[in-house]
């Protein structure tokens, strides 16, 4: 076995990719309503984020699904609006079907994109305000239609889930489609990323605080009650960073089980991310409830991306179908 | 980035995998039931180790000088993967040539070497770690069997607890103390199960017969050439003989083992079309999962001769979750094979039971974990 974890190479092509994101994308943003990740929609496109894994001559930036990983557990980090794994998504759907101009002007940021879920009664548009096309994700694969095809929009939610929740019926007529079988890994692959990053950022953030916080006339993290679910949370993240890297490889490489893979590394990463943002608001005492901090925040998204990959629950079936004793179910 | 076993290693895989189906005997289930301390596999691994010792396959991963051949540290693994699997036929002796041998090599003198390195070449002896003690569990510093200087060597009295595979052991790597207190008063002995005064008893236990015993120690005689290292660098010796014994064990191998059973039995009798037990089935997998690729870090970083970090106590606590996660599948969708059916299952709840106890209590783990990786205070010592 040779290795398959980042390197310090891609590490830092990553941080170098994204750091422009402290400055347009603090976390401290969603505590405005008004906040809308929509608003720096082109420049992320300049940037070159919603193609990283796209070749040159499809308007993408020419690397593997493995950087692309890196970069969206960042977006994960920064609890970016799920629409822009929506673009990279609906990008690939879109040279999938065919219809590489349409991709083309995803890439190049001329049609904001938004992400919806669907399930057996209708679908769930996440961020979808602003959207001019919408990336509908199923157990069927995922479908592309243009925002105006999707009627009887309900707004759910603006402020509760720190993000605009729309309900719908199901929509006919999309414009591009992608097959489980195509875009499946690819849609686990980058929303377990991005619940890598948010169970990163929370350990840290209750790392932060334990050593901080005094209680008793000692830092609260000295106290093994805290200490354990620091580890906990510790080991969360590793389990996930090690089963998104695995599956990222595997699927760069080709490898026979990387569906296998994928499905895996979604299941560790919701609950590495649901585990984590849980116990960092423990953590984080009276404070970890109140508006006022971030934690919050992150659990509300790692609960919205659960929601956007089909719930643990399938996504947990997803993968003991996958699994060659196990099988198909009938 | 390179990544994916190579044709050699794929080979070393199926190599091994051709001499456990050719070796294990028909009725290897039956022998393999209560796991690698059980008496019946202590037995056994001495029928076992001479055949892999024949393959050249027992200490491959020991250096040439020794007897070796400078297996690599990935291919060491895979084997160990393969042998997890499979139930670990070498039973206790993957002790003696993961961490007894590679002890001794670093601080056994040249008399010890010539001793003892043939017996564990040969796969017929069998090491029992002499370290847990009524009053020092994980508290191993506070030890109280004494070592008192006697002319020629020691004289040692007191008594060891939780010590698997005594009933059958040759050897002892025995910790006790020269003075009444402090780190640096420990010695490690070399101690010859057979010398008079040693007194095993057997602790019947959850975890199965002839598992765990109590061993005694009365006026027992050794032999100053018997001393490992030098007197004060017991602790220096213990530290490096745990990291070697705590990391590479590919434990997820046998519970992802038992998780694949259980689909097997549960889609026999139709069951597993059930969304609910998928969807537990998947939870389990997930973890057999996560808890293998932590493991391969840990690999990497030796292989690498990377510095020992505390990613090793986290994989550890990574495996735990993975024998619970598939004793908790089994337990809630086959119970009539916990209560009498299934006598692998039930094995394999007791192990479950003992992951987080045996070879030291995890949350001590957790503790090293936490100060050592997330830079978290000691606990406060509590004042008197």
């Amino acid at each position: 076995m040779s290795i398959f974890h980042a390197n310090a190479e891609q590490l830092e092509l990553i941080d170098s990719f994204t750091r422009p994101l402290e400055e347009l994308f603090p976390v401290a943003r969603l505590h405005q309503p008004a906040h809308t990740d929509y608003d720096n929609w082109v420049t992320a496109a300049e940037f070159g984020w919603f193609g990283i894994s796209l070749p040159e001559e499809a308007g993408g930036i020419g690397l593997s699904v493995v950087e692309e990983a890196l970069l969206f557990a960042k977006f994960g980090r920064h609890l970016i609006s799920p629409g822009f794994f929506g673009a990279s998504l609906a990008a690939k759907t879109a040279s999938l079907s065919g219809n590489n101009e349409l991709a083309q002007r995803i890439l190049g940021g001329e049609i904001p994109v938004a992400i919806a879920r669907q399930a057996a009664s209708g679908i769930t548009l996440v961020d979808a305000e602003q959207a001019k096309f919408v990336l509908v994700l199923s157990a069927q694969g995922a479908a592309l239609y243009p925002a105006e095809a999707i009627t009887q929009r309900k707004l759910l939610d603006r402020t509760q889930w720190s993000i605009a929740l729309e309900s719908a019926p199901i929509p006919g007529n999309p414009i591009a489609l992608a097959s489980e079988e195509a875009i499946g890994a690819d849609a686990k692959l980058l929303i377990a990323a991005q619940l890598t990053g948010i169970a990163a950022a929370t350990l840290e953030m209750a790392v932060a605080y334990a050593q901080l916080r005094q209680q008793f006339g000692v830092a609260i993290g000295s106290f093994q009650a805290i200490k354990h679910y620091c580890t906990d949370m510790a080991m969360h993240v590793q389990a996930a960073r090690d089963t998104l890297s695995f599956a990222a490889v595997a699927m760069a490489e080709g490898r026979s089980d990387y569906r296998f893979q994928a499905a895996s590394a979604l299941v560790v990463a919701i609950r590495a991310a649901l585990f984590n943002t849980g116990k960092n608001i423990q953590i984080h005492g009276g404070m970890g409830f109140s508006a006022e901090c971030d934690a919050h925040l992150f659990l509300k998204r790692a609960h919205v991306l659960e929601t956007l990959a089909g719930g643990l629950k399938a996504s947990r079936a997803a993968l003991a179908h996958e699994h060659s004793i196990f099988g198909a179910a009938a | 980035m390179e990544f994916g076993w190579s044709p050699e290693q794929t080979a070393h895989r199926e190599n091994v995998r051709a001499l456990l189906e050719r070796e294990l005997p028909a009725d290897w289930d039956d022998i393999a039931v209560h796991g690698p301390g059980s008496d019946a596999q202590t037995a056994f691994s001495k029928i076992f180790c001479k055949k892999l010792a024949d393959e050249g396959l027992l200490i491959s991963h020991w250096p040439k000088e020794y007897g070796g051949n400078d297996m690599t540290v990935w291919d060491q693994f895979l084997m160990g993967e393969e042998l997890w699997a499979a139930g670990e036929p070498r039973g206790p002796q993957y002790m003696n040539v993961n961490w007894i041998g590679p002890v001794l090599m670093r601080y056994g003198n040249e008399a010890q070497k010539a001793e003892y390195f043939p017996q564990i070449a040969s796969g017929s002896v069998i090491w029992c770690q002499g370290f847990s003690e009524p009053s020092a569990g994980s508290d191993l510093a506070s030890l109280r069997t004494k070592a008192d200087k006697v002319e020629g060597g020691y004289l040692v009295n007191g008594a060891k607890i939780w010590t698997s595979y005594a009933g059958l052991a040759t050897h002892c790597f025995l910790l006790a103390r020269t003075a009444s207190a402090g780190k640096g008063a420990i010695v490690i002995l070399l101690l010859d199960m057979t010398s008079p005064g040693v007194q095993v008893k057997q602790i019947p236990a959850l975890i199965g017969e002839g598992d765990i015993h109590e061993v005694f120690f009365t006026d027992v005689f050794v032999p100053a050439e018997n001393l490992l290292g030098e007197e004060g660098q017991a602790w220096e010796i213990i530290t490096f003989a745990l990291q070697n014994e705590r990391i590479g064990i590919p434990r997820y191998a046998f519970s992802r083992r038992m998780l694949d059973r259980a689909a097997e039995k549960l889609k026999a009798d139709g069951r597993f079309e059930n969304p609910v037990v998928r969807d537990r089935a998947g939870r389990a997998l997930a973890l057999c999962e996560a808890a293998r690729l932590m493991v391969y870090r840990v690999v990497h970083q030796r292989a690498t001769k990377a510095p020992q970090d505390a990613y090793g106590n986290l994989a550890r606590w990574a495996i735990i979750q993975a024998d619970h996660a598939v004793n908790d599948f089994m337990t809630e969708f086959m119970p009539e094979g916990l209560l009498g059916e299934d006598q692998m299952q039930i094995a394999h709840h007791q192990r479950a039971i003992a992951a987080g106890i045996a070879s030291g209590a995890a949350e001590i783990q957790l503790n090293l974990a936490a100060r050592r990786y997330l830079d978290l205070p000691s606990e406060p010592r509590r004042g008197l």
